[in-house]
């Protein structure tokens, strides 16, 4: 899958669209579609059994074989926004999820572990799945 | 062989516990009974591999797909058997051995096996204490090889020694 498959979210670096209103007392709503809030719930549920049953875990293989971390990868494109906000909070272990799912890696050849975290959060604020605070 | 405290509420843990405290001893019941503490906050930069031969900077690890961000070196047989294991720890100047052990001037590491397949790898101290990197989780010192045994990592089956090439401890 090359670069010019992703489509750019033009909304912003959030998987959820929210519809926001004022009312009467200064009070301000927002809502959040189910659909997205499922998709992030689904997401955070596998996201934190995958950490919680890999925790001790040293072998990448075995960690991104997990079947939380698979059905995450399963989700596409729509886990991406939600995946880089995880990479940025955690710098965790997402270079596998993003490389299956986008086909592409622009961590530079031989770097380390932190140097590639780094250059896939230049890459997600490039294509819009993260913000650049 | 300076003896760390049992258990979680022992002197070496001074601040409140950490929540991952408990569930290590849930992890390792022989942990408890070892005598450990913790040495590090958790990190996803080093592993087991890298920090058994002192390098915190880097995740040692071949992958099944070349994602780029992990290292292995270069030549050796990328796959996760406890023969490429051997090998990595082979080319930093180990070789197997019989015995665990203390011995002057020696540097021994572990190798936990479990079901064939290698878990874990923990490193001894010039004071005989061993030092161990949880996967992405904390380092801890635990007294004894048994206290990682169990479920998790399985048994040791693999010593590996090298002359002492640091005084370094991390």
């Amino acid at each position: 899958m090359g670069d010019e498959e992703h489509i750019p979210r033009q909304e912003g670096y959030h998987a959820a669209s929210t519809v926001e209103a004022d009312i009467p007392n200064g009070i301000r709503i927002s809502h959040v579609s189910t659909e997205q809030q499922t998709v992030e719930q689904k997401f955070r549920r596998l996201a934190d059994q995958w950490r919680k049953e890999t925790r001790l875990q040293s072998s990448i293989n075995k960690r991104a074989m997990h079947s939380a971390y698979q059905q995450i990868i399963g989700m596409g494109q729509d886990a991406l926004p939600l995946i880089m906000e995880e990479l940025k909070r955690t710098r965790g272990h997402w270079l596998w999820a993003l490389f299956a799912i986008t086909g592409e890696d622009p961590a530079p050849e031989g770097c380390t572990f932190s140097e590639a975290v780094d250059a896939w959060l230049r890459w997600g604020i490039q294509h819009g799945y993260a913000s650049p605070d | 062989m300076k003896q760390l405290m049992r258990g979680s509420g022992g002197e070496y843990n001074t601040a409140m516990p950490h929540p991952i405290d408990y569930n290590l001893e849930e992890d390792f019941p022989n942990l408890a009974v070892s005598g450990w503490h913790k040495t590090s906050e958790p990190s996803d930069v080093y592993n087991c591999i890298a920090f058994s031969l002192h390098d915190t900077q880097q995740w040692w690890a071949y992958g099944a797909i070349r994602v780029r961000g992990y290292y292995w070196p270069p030549g050796l047989t990328r796959d996760d058997t406890v023969e490429s294991w051997i090998e990595v720890f082979e080319i930093h100047g180990f070789q197997r051995c019989l015995t665990t052990d203390l011995e002057q001037g020696i540097e021994k590491v572990v190798i936990y096996v479990n079901r064939g397949e290698p878990q874990h790898i923990t490193r001894q101290l010039e004071n005989g204490i061993w030092i161990s990197k949880l996967g992405p989780d904390e380092d801890i010192e635990h007294n004894t090889l048994e206290a990682l045994v169990g479920d998790k990592y399985g048994k040791v089956e693999i010593i590996m020694k090298r002359p002492r090439v640091s005084k370094a401890t991390s």
